[in-house]
């Protein structure tokens, strides 16, 4: 499970986990916290499809087509998933409905909070048992090809 | 009954009157005048916003082919204008023969330069042409990078042009595009050889991916950059960036890079930091050839 905020900077987690098994397959869950209010008309408007069509932007899908290419025999599956619960316990649920083997963070994770309802869940990460793995990047915010495809290439494995 | 009818139909109608008239006055000599546009959100003003929009798009496109067509004898002017003044003087008066042989090698040197300039405008108003007819045909894009690699080794044996494909699809047979060898090889080495010239001869790297149904080439280099204002006007023929004059060139290399990539669909976008790089996406359509 790889924690994303949907910037093409946090696919460095993903060439990290596929380096890391480098001889078996791998299913990869990203998951992207979010905090959903607990008013009721709000609750029946939430919808996961949509706030995935709004937070995820095109160069996003089309990077992740791109690892997909390149490691598409060691790649099971590759999904993406929103956590939506606020205790440790429905983490821990959702990691083994999930059956989550090892969780990667990014070390100095700042995750750019996308909408109003993005959650940070690197604490519920830290608390649970899973086996984690912290990875340190990189992020260029500003360089001239940040958000956009070509950043892909300029990350170094 | 009848009267709301005839007051129904003028409202209607007159409108429409006034931007017949209003478009019957636009002509060639005066592409800048618009049908003025009210605030309504009505079909008809949006029609109006619609028109407007398209003499937008003409206006542009008549200003662009008149400015190269200025350009353009302007820039064949020049050495012609050498040409003639260095015979004009050799001619004056006698000469000793080393002059003589020293005025025909300026005059050679001027009339090549020519000589590659028309060649190139050639080649972007063919490539401008919609009716031209080319080949098209597979292109395997791995193999087009190694072979302009090639191309450049000949011309600058010094460049430390990388090729990176390390994000290649694990199937390299998908990175089939549909297209024009030559003109795909003539645009890359037109990207990676003003990545070798403005980069005074640091590592330019070009790497290769596949997405979802576009091949993705991107040209990594740390040279001199583009300024920030002025990477609106990089794809104008004959423009060059106020950072380039001690660089030679003729600013055709990117516009014709940039038709030829339109032709085949795809997608070129230029990113750059002034002194920090630049960097060039190329996107092109996976051709549908069943593997």
């Amino acid at each position: 499970m790889i924690l994303t905020d949907f910037s093409i900077d946090s696919l460095y987690l993903v060439k990290k986990a596929l380096d890391d098994y480098e001889d078996q397959s791998v299913n990869i869950l990203m998951v992207h916290g979010v905090d959903v209010s607990s008013y009721p008309s709000d609750l029946l408007f939430f919808s996961k499809s949509v706030l995935y069509s709004k937070l995820v932007s095109e160069e996003f899908k089309e990077a992740c087509s791109v690892l997909r290419n390149r490691y598409s025999s060691r790649i099971n599956s590759f999904r993406f998933d929103f956590f939506t619960g606020f205790t440790n316990a429905a983490f821990g649920n959702f990691l083994e409905g999930n059956k989550v083997d090892k969780i990667y963070v990014a070390g100095n994770f700042q995750s750019r909070h996308l909408s109003g309802m993005s959650a940070d869940i690197t604490g519920f990460v830290r608390k649970c048992k899973t086996e984690k793995v912290e990875v340190k990047y990189v992020t260029s915010e500003e360089g001239p090809v940040s958000g956009q495809l070509a950043r892909l290439f300029q990350m170094n494995a | 009954m009848v009267l709301i009818a005839y007051w129904l139909s003028k409202r209607l109608i007159n409108p429409i009157k006034v931007i017949t008239e209003e478009v019957n006055l636009i002509g060639t000599e005066n592409l800048h005048v618009r049908l003025d546009v009210s605030d309504n959100e009505d079909e008809l003003t949006q029609l109006i916003r619609t028109f407007n929009n398209m003499l937008d798009r003409l206006e542009t496109s008549f200003e662009t082919q008149k400015n190269f067509i200025s350009n353009a004898s302007h820039e064949l002017n020049t050495p012609l204008t050498s040409i003639i003044g260095e015979a004009d003087v050799a001619l004056a008066r006698d000469r000793s023969a080393e002059e003589y042989v020293d005025a025909l090698q300026q005059i050679l040197k001027e009339a090549e330069k020519l000589d590659k300039k028309t060649k190139a405008l050639l080649y972007l108003a063919q490539t401008g042409f919609n009716g031209k007819v080319l080949v098209f045909d597979k292109v395997r894009i791995d193999q087009l990078i190694f072979d302009v690699h090639k191309t450049i080794n000949r011309i600058h044996p010094d460049n430390k042009i990388v090729i990176d494909f390390s994000l290649l699809p694990e199937n390299p047979e998908m990175l089939k595009i549909k297209g024009n060898e030559q003109l795909l090889h003539l645009a890359l080495s037109n990207i990676l050889l003003n990545s070798y010239k403005y980069s005074s001869n640091q590592s330019v790297k070009v790497s290769l991916g596949l997405a979802e149904n576009q091949v993705i080439l991107v040209v990594t280099d740390s040279g001199i950059g583009i300024p920030k204002d002025e990477l609106q006007y990089i794809y104008d023929p004959f423009f060059r960036a106020s950072n380039t004059r001690n660089f030679e060139g003729y600013g055709i290399g990117l516009p014709l890079t940039r038709n030829i990539i339109k032709i085949h669909k795809g997608e070129l976008n230029v990113y750059s930091v002034q002194n920090e790089g630049t960097i060039v996406e190329i996107k092109l359509p996976v051709g549908k050839y069943t593997l």
